[in-house]
């Protein structure tokens, strides 16, 4: 009872506090990117040859350049395209793939060998072969990116799976629950955060890849700007795709974060 | 003939064969509307007896009857509550955990929700059905799942410890109000507890099992004290020093165990 009245202003109270430690936290980000960008004007201007290592106003600069011409719109356009594709095509089958393991043992033994030999093989490794089988287009970029993001969505995905408490899935059973019935209002559902989280992890994956991929074969993206401004020694413009890389990536994320516990949110993401 | 009838019961894990039974020569009858409490030290295999009657395990040997039909496997006529929450389904609220049993059976969308907030308020938590099983206390949880079990009005409710893990004051009042919905719907329920005096305010008949493995029944406790029970009464209290003393029986070896013979 005494709870129950005290509640509101308590409530109140944890949401102040819940504001202030965001705003902290903000503030601890813009710390910490501060004294990175000091430490590299230092770097730079202090230690190194500027031509081999720009200095962050350097980069800026360039990175205006790159942005005025529309290159550098293009590449992350075209990088982020292939990301995307290749991760959503690679979620589906992860998941598909996981849920089947799940459901069956039979399925679950068949297909162990293939998931634990293949998801040690790079994705990289396959490019010479996927470029050969699929041409030099997208296809063969996004079918790499697919490849190694199914591996971690469906290892997550049986792992939510095997992780579901046995009692949860006597009581569907109990109450009436047929084998489908359990399957799609108690075994997908329960799963559903571990292959978010799976596809979290592997959208790191996807941005790996896809850089190696268009370094070997692309006229376009991000990898494509780093690797292409080896030939004319533009430091500059190497680093403007690394670190667009970064904060695409870091973006991406936290889209998936906010997008997935909004509208997935009551399985749990991101609480 | 009796309701639920447990007859010459052998329980092995299956790949378990060389290894002592978890149950033998179990034999119970219980009959349609009688309150069955069993009571034994831990691991006497009381959960595996309610695992036979839900179906979720099968006798190595013997046969689990209900209602003259042999038990094969889980279903909605003998519904079960656990201990602990981990079996309410927790992306769904309150209400719609309530409602999974007549959704299953097909119910529609209007008739299952009016259902399951008549039910919702006989446990006791009107205006709570929004919230997730997160939101909810322990004791709370435990009248979801009795909500969740009733709605299904099942002939038979089989309940695995479901107060263990709540605290002293809830758990009596959770005891309370469960004694008072039994005396209204009267269904079979087969109750596992290890508090004595839970048994004692319960039961008709309380099932004292030896210890395990080879686990199998001691002593059966008929209860008449009338009801409602009062546990402040010193009839209350004699029951209770029975029940005790046949449970330390079983705890000091005293009960026989076919084990050393075989």
């Amino acid at each position: 009872m005494n709870a129950r009245r005290e509640g509101a202003p308590q409530h109140a109270r944890a949401s102040r506090r819940r504001r202030l430690r965001y705003t902290l936290n903000v503030v601890i980000y813009v710390i910490s990117i501060s004294i990175f960008l000091i430490a590299w004007y230092l770097a730079s201007d202090f230690f190194a040859i500027p031509r081999l290592f720009p200095s962050p106003q350097r980069t800026f600069l360039t990175l205006l350049e790159l942005v005025e011409d529309g290159s550098l719109e293009g590449d992350i356009a075209a990088s982020l395209a292939r990301i995307l594709a290749g991760f959503a095509l690679g979620s589906a089958i992860g998941i598909a793939l996981g849920l089947l393991m799940g459901s069956s043992r039979l399925m679950r033994y068949a297909l162990d060998p293939y998931v634990n030999f293949l998801r040690f093989i790079s994705g990289i490794a396959w490019i010479p072969l996927t470029t050969m089988w699929l041409g030099l287009g997208e296809s063969s970029k996004i079918a790499v990116v697919a490849y190694v993001t199914v591996f971690a969505v469906a290892i997550n995905t049986l792992a939510g799976f095997q992780a579901i408490p046995r009692i949860r899935l006597r009581a569907a059973r109990s109450l009436g629950a047929t084998r489908l019935q359990l399957f799609f209002l108690v075994e997908f559902p329960s799963c559903i955060d571990f292959a978010l989280r799976g596809m979290r992890l592997a959208m790191a994956g996807a941005f790996l890849t896809v850089v190696a991929a268009e370094m070997i074969a692309a006229e376009s993206g991000l990898g494509f700007l780093i690797n292409s401004s080896r030939q004319f020694m533009a430091t500059d413009a190497m680093f403007v795709g690394i670190l667009a890389l970064g904060a695409l990536g870091f973006l991406v994320d936290k889209v998936f974060l906010v997008v997935g516990t909004l509208t997935l949110g009551k399985y749990r993401l991101g609480r | 003939m009796s309701f639920i009838s447990l007859r010459d019961i052998e329980f092995r894990y299956p790949g378990n064969e060389d290894r002592p039974a978890v149950l033998r020569d179990f034999t119970l009858e219980i009959a349609q509307g009688e309150f069955i409490v069993m009571i034994g030290p831990s691991g006497c295999g009381k959960t595996t007896v309610l695992n036979l009657v839900a179906g979720f395990e099968h006798p190595s040997r013997g046969m689990v009857i209900v209602d003259g039909e042999q038990i094969r496997k889980p279903g909605a006529d003998r519904t079960v509550i656990f201990q602990g929450d981990d079996s309410l389904l927790p992306w769904l609220t309150a209400l719609e955990n309530i409602e999974f049993g007549p959704r299953v059976a097909g119910m529609s969308r209007r008739t299952r929700r009016d259902l399951a907030l008549r039910h919702l308020e006989l446990v006791g938590l009107g205006g709570q059905g929004h919230k997730r099983p997160s939101e909810l206390s322990g004791g709370m949880k435990q009248r979801i799942q009795l909500a969740r079990a009733m709605v299904c009005s099942s002939r038979i409710l089989l309940m695995d410890e479901p107060f263990g893990a709540i605290d002293a004051l809830t758990r009596a009042s959770l005891q309370d109000e469960l004694a008072i919905l039994w005396g209204r719907t009267r269904s079979t329920v087969v109750f596992i507890t290890h508090d004595i005096s839970e048994a004692v305010l319960l039961a008709d008949r309380i099932c004292v099992m030896t210890a395990g493995p080879d686990a199998t029944l001691a002593k059966v406790i008929p209860v008449t004290l009338p009801r409602p029970r009062d546990r402040s009464l010193p009839e209350f209290g004699t029951m209770y020093g029975q029940v005790h003393a046949a449970l330390s029986s079983t705890r000091n070896g005293g009960a026989p165990t076919t084990d050393a013979g075989e």
